[in-house]
């Protein structure tokens, strides 16, 4: 835990030149060790190997080793082995932004197996399996690594298992900084614009290991399966309390396991599917600051000097899967399905604090300078959520050429929850000693979610290279939100007047598209969307949109394609809502994206790949907010404009090249530029007020590697990646900006290399 | 879900209906999957698939590594055309003359064509039960395009990124080799939508490039009923659910988009330059493009100088914390 805590306060530059070069001065000192390694080793597999490259004309056996499918396997006793793994060093050095070098990416020095890949295959189908394979990334040095394994023998079984790690470190400047615009002078503790007040250091662990009885059987199989998840660490929060803010370090650990067994097969002519799960669920996340009491980012008026807080949470999700399809008389495919889950949670709030100076909207009528004596909340809180979905789909072969689709859904939820509040506070101001406290209070909420969709649609293929498809897709969808219970923001609650309220949409589109191959080795496609949908950035109200998508492929021969797309998406709300007509009311959604790409194998030994992308977004909501211009005490209210924007460049090239039968070369470029409002800004006291945001930034990484063939079964790597982050001044308090040098080299070992 | 119940027993007699008008559900069926064996039954066009190696070499060596070539071993298959013919069809006649045109070929067929072959196995797994309704379907996108019913990776091991996941091939196999794939994951999927290429190299993005992710962990590129044919975690909830656990809910107080609109109402999910994959950077011109009620309906708005937008309570987040639902506040506060 300290050590987070000191992540987050700010390290000045000699800290992070020490820590540079502590940090590479290990795997530097490992780096010049692997080197003179490898100068030995190369040295000796030259002298071991008899005739390690080809003899009278190298040229010409490379260039069919390239194009001819390889004989890669090596036998092991009743089993062929393909296998290889690299292992190496890697160096890092960071200038700049530590925080956000380890936000972004959070590559460490270090040994690391950088990547394996091991195969075996059966020869003649004796053994225990006929085929086992397992691949790996990422492990050593690197926020995130998986393994994957399957193990097969077709005729009995299929096991397969995948394993993954991701470490996740944010600690931004320019998220959930308050001192960032906040820092009046009266307040004690210093603006800190060094990182805002929600970074985490946690780690995610999952898993699915799934077994499959009969794998291959044409008419029955069975899965069993299992996935664990577990995600834990520390993570700064806040706590709102009483027009106060207290940030928080609580200890994160949820964990969830998932249970499922199922069959598939086909009986008669219907083909079918089940599966019947069970997801359990627990949080076990607690703060407690012991001897550090919470920070108020304004000291004078409250602060803590003790708390605790835990929520102890049990849920579970019961869920069952039925589908079932048949393809009668080749000319109409039936699909259904229906999935229904039961999910609930219990969980208990306790949380206990002391500290002096409570505001009197949290206490009761004892204002400051006060004693808080014990605050205690004890909310014991229990949730169900039945949900079920049904899918139907249908497509009838009317001709060989023409195809009529139509699918169904509905989909029903209820969440219903409620909550018990149990509140203590006992307050002492001198002598006075005040006491409020209420008992078995409840809250209920419940929501409701029915949704009916509809999509029939046709598609018409004129021959093999012209087809096309429309349809038409209509929605009704009706969500109910219930409250009921006690008014719980005083310590006088009241009853609340129940609240119902209902929303209700019905919305219709229709799309079509074709794709046409002009030439045999020209491509288009084109498929566009116009209609309403439900979206939660129209409120409650439907959503006009119109989305337009075209790509074109040209490949003129098998060395190079050429790829170009236009994406367009134009969300509008220009609709009415209850009666209110949207003029002054709407949301504005606009994208346009380009994207092109060139693949080109120029010879067997030389190979490129570069693409250009162009992101437009220009998204305009019309709000109305809260204003204060310091220091007149005049809160204005006005009505104005949202604005964000997006204007990203992204850029790449990768190039492999052969430059001798022993050495491969790969270099490639990235950057994503993005130039966000260019130069707008906001105007929020105008008339109308706009607040702009967007992210001008620029984020580049150029990266090479040269692998040398020592021996059939070594490569030697060395490679160096640079990653240059840069962000307008207009993102946050201060541009988080660095450059990250991560110099490498490994070793790739193989097994059953051939050529 | 009465009215649920109503919808799916009609459905159901629909179904059965056709099935006992039509009456051919059963014979029918069986035609569509692989034709009897003639061969190793003693007779008929069908020769076996080693006859075609004596011709075709280099296909077969690379088939027979492949799951399909397995089938031979499997009782249930016991009976069936297996091997080249299960979808070249009988070769008797194209063996005997050499006429290519003896020979179901695929090369003149159109995707879907292609794939209708493909489909008379593949067909009833879940997998693949919405295939002749999905967006690759709809847009003429068919199994050879993504898979090699052939082959194995070929290639060699040249240098290649160590970050970013590089291509399989026949020296450094991986998945795609078991399913056939002709390029892995994800340079199969980013070979048609290269759009999403910026956001998985924006600074925060879900790691596919790098290989801890595919793109079919939440997609089903075979189709699907759900919107972008993604997948469904636990039950019915939304893909993310399946590894953030912890946003599963069903919470009290829960934030109506969790559930009704989808994560991607507030996320990003392949990739973004803002913080938790925000849509926008700045978090109160997210919310306050909901919470903004210029005519008292929709959802709820700020109220107050307490939400002066030129303070510290611009991060709505801030004091909002458990945004995703809470047990005990009702404004998400704890």
């Amino acid at each position: 835990m300290e050590t987070t805590l000191d992540i987050r306060v700010a390290v000045d530059e000699s800290q992070r030149m020490e820590h540079m070069r502590s940090t590479l001065e290990k795997p530097l000192r490992i780096l010049s060790g692997l080197m003179l390694l490898l100068t030995l080793v190369f040295g000796l597999a030259n002298a071991q190997q008899p005739s390690p490259s080809p003899s009278s004309s190298p040229k010409k056996s490379e260039a069919k080793a390239a194009s001819a499918p390889i004989e890669a396997g090596e036998d092991l006793g009743n089993y062929t082995v393909i296998s290889s793994f690299e292992v190496g060093v890697r160096g890092l050095k960071v200038r700049g932004d530590h925080n956000k070098y380890k936000s972004d990416l959070n590559s460490n020095a270090g040994v690391r197996l950088f990547d394996s890949s091991f195969l075996l295959r059966t020869k003649d189908g004796k053994g225990p399996f006929d085929t086992l394979l397992a691949t790996s990334s990422g492990w050593g040095a690197d926020p995130h690594g998986n393994l994957r394994i399957n193990v097969e023998k077709p005729q009995w079984y299929r096991f397969d298992a995948t394993y993954r790690r991701f470490k996740y470190f944010r600690f931004l400047n320019n998220f959930v900084n308050p001192n960032w615009i906040f820092s009046p002078t009266s307040f004690s503790v210093p603006p800190n614009p060094v990182t805002g007040e929600h970074g985490y250091n946690t780690k995610t662990e999952m898993g699915d290991f799934d077994l499959t009885i009969l794998p291959k059987n044409d008419r029955f199989r069975f899965t069993v399966g299992f996935s664990p998840e577990r995600y834990s660490g520390p993570a700064f929060t806040n706590y709102h309390l009483g027009g106060n803010e207290f940030n928080l370090l609580s200890n994160l650990r949820t964990r969830a396991n998932d249970f499922r067994i199922g069959a598939d097969g086909k009986v008669g002519p219907i083909d079918f599917s089940v599966m019947q799960g069970l997801r359990l669920f627990r949080d076990d996340s607690f703060i407690d600051l012991g001897a550090t009491k919470g920070i108020n980012l304004n000291p004078a008026v409250a602060s803590f000097t003790s708390f605790t807080r835990t929520e102890r949470t049990r849920g579970s999700v019961d869920y069952t899967r039925l589908s079932i399809h048949s393809f009668v008389a080749k000319k109409l495919d039936i699909t259904g399905r229906i999935v229904h889950s039961s999910a609930s949670s219990n969980s208990v709030f306790i949380e206990n604090m002391t500290g002096v100076n409570f505001s009197s909207r949290i206490t009761g009528q004892l204002a400051p300078p006060n004693v808080l004596i014990l605050g205690q909340y004890n909310i014991p809180a229990n949730v169900n959520r039945p949900n079920t979905l049904g899918d139907i789909g249908v497509t009838w072969f009317a001709t060989d050429r023409f195809r009529v689709s139509n699918t169904f859904r509905v989909e029903d939820f209820e969440i219903s929850g409620m909550a018990l509040f149990n509140d203590l506070f006992t307050v002492s101001r001198g002598a006075v000693t005040d006491t409020r406290a209420f008992n078995n209070l409840n809250v209920n909420k419940t929501t409701k979610y029915r949704k009916y969709q509809n999509t029939l649609e046709g598609d018409y293929q004129f021959n093999k290279n012209y087809s096309i498809h429309f349809g038409y897709r209509y929605g009704s969808r009706r969500i109910e939100q219930i409250l009921t219970g006690f008014a719980l923001n005083t310590n006088a609650p009241v009853p609340v007047v129940p609240e119902d309220e209902v929303q209700t949409n019905h919305t219709n589109a229709f799309f079509g598209g074709f794709k046409a191959r002009p030439l045999s080795n020209w491509t288009i496609y084109f498929d566009a969307e116009h209609g309403a949908a439900d979206n939660v950035f129209t409120r409650i109200g439907n959503y006009n949109y119109t989305n337009i998508r075209a790509k074109s492929r040209y490949a003129p021969n098998r060395k190079v394609s050429f790829n170009l797309a236009l994406i367009t998406k134009d969300n509008a709300n220009p609709s009415e809502i209850a009666g209110v007509s949207l003029t002054d009311f709407g949301v504005d959604i606009k994208s346009r994206t380009f994207t092109s790409s060139l693949d080109w194998a120029a010879t067997p030994k030389l190979s490129f790949s570069a693409g250009y992308n162009y992101n437009w977004v220009n998204s305009d909501a019309v709000i109305d907010y809260f204003y204060q211009v310091p220091p007149a005490a005049s809160v204005r209210h006005p009505a104005g404009h949202s604005l964000y924007f997006v204007r990203n460049n992204y850029f790449y090239l990768d190039t492999v090249a052969q430059l001798a039968p022993r050495f491969s070369f790969y270099a490639s470029y990235r950057i994503n530029k993005d130039n966000g409002q260019g130069n707008q800004l906001a105007d929020p006291t105008g008339s109308p007020g706009t607040l702009i945001s967007s992210y001008p930034m620029n984020f580049q990484s150029p990266e090479a590697r040269l692998a040398i063939k020592l021996h059939r079964r070594l490569d030697w790597n060395i490679g160096y990646q640079y990653y240059n982050y840069k962000e307008s001044p207009i993102v946050g308090p201060r541009p988080q900006n660095y450059h990250a040098h991560l110099p490498y080299t490994s070793l790739r070992v193989y097994f059953g290399r051939k050529e | 879900v009465k009215n649920i119940i109503r919808v799916l027993g009609v459905a159901g007699l629909v179904i059965g209906a056709i099935f006992l008008f039509t009456g051919q559900g059963s014979s029918q069926r069986v035609d569509s999957a692989p034709p009897k064996a003639a061969a190793q039954l003693g007779g008929g066009d069908y020769v076996g698939s080693d006859t075609c190696k004596d011709c075709h070499e280099d296909q077969f060596k690379a088939f027979s590594h492949t799951s399909h070539a397995e089938l031979t071993k499997i009782s249930s298959w016991k009976g069936k055309v297996t091997g080249c013919e299960a979808c070249h069809g009988p070769g008797k006649a194209h063996s005997e003359e050499g006429d290519p045109a003896k020979i179901i070929s695929f090369k003149n067929k159109s995707s879907k064509d292609i794939s209708e072959t493909c489909l008379a196995c593949h067909a009833g797994k879940e997998e693949h039960n919405n295939f002749r309704r999905g967006e690759h379907w709809r847009n003429d996108i068919g199994c050879t395009d993504c898979h090699s019913p052939h082959g194995e990776p070929t290639g060699l091991n040249l240098a290649s990124s160590i970050t970013f996941k590089s291509r399989a091939n026949a020296q450094k196999p991986d998945f795609s080799f078991l399913h056939l794939l002709k390029v892995g994951e994800p340079q199969l999927c980013l070979g048609c939508h290269s759009e999403v290429k910026p956001a998985f190299n924006a600074p925060f993005h879900h790691k596919v490039l790098e290989g801890a992710m595919k793109c079919s962990d939440c997609h089903n590129p075979h189709g699907g009923f759900e919107l972008k044919q993604t997948r469904l975690a636990t039950g019915a909830d939304a893909a993310c659910i399946k590894c953030h656990a912890d946003k599963q809910g069903p919470f009290t107080y829960e934030h109506a988009p969790l559930k009704t609109e989808g994560c991607s109402a507030c996320h990003t999910p392949h990739g973004s330059s803002n913080p938790r994959l925000l849509r926008f950077s700045a978090t109160d011109q997210l919310c306050l493009t909901c919470h903004s009620v210029a005519h008292d309906v929709g959802a709820i708005e700020p109220s107050g100088p307490q939400h002066n937008q030129n303070a510290q309570y611009a991060n709505c987040t801030a004091c909002h914390v458990k945004i995703h639902g809470s047990h005990t506040s009702p404004v998400f506060f704890r």
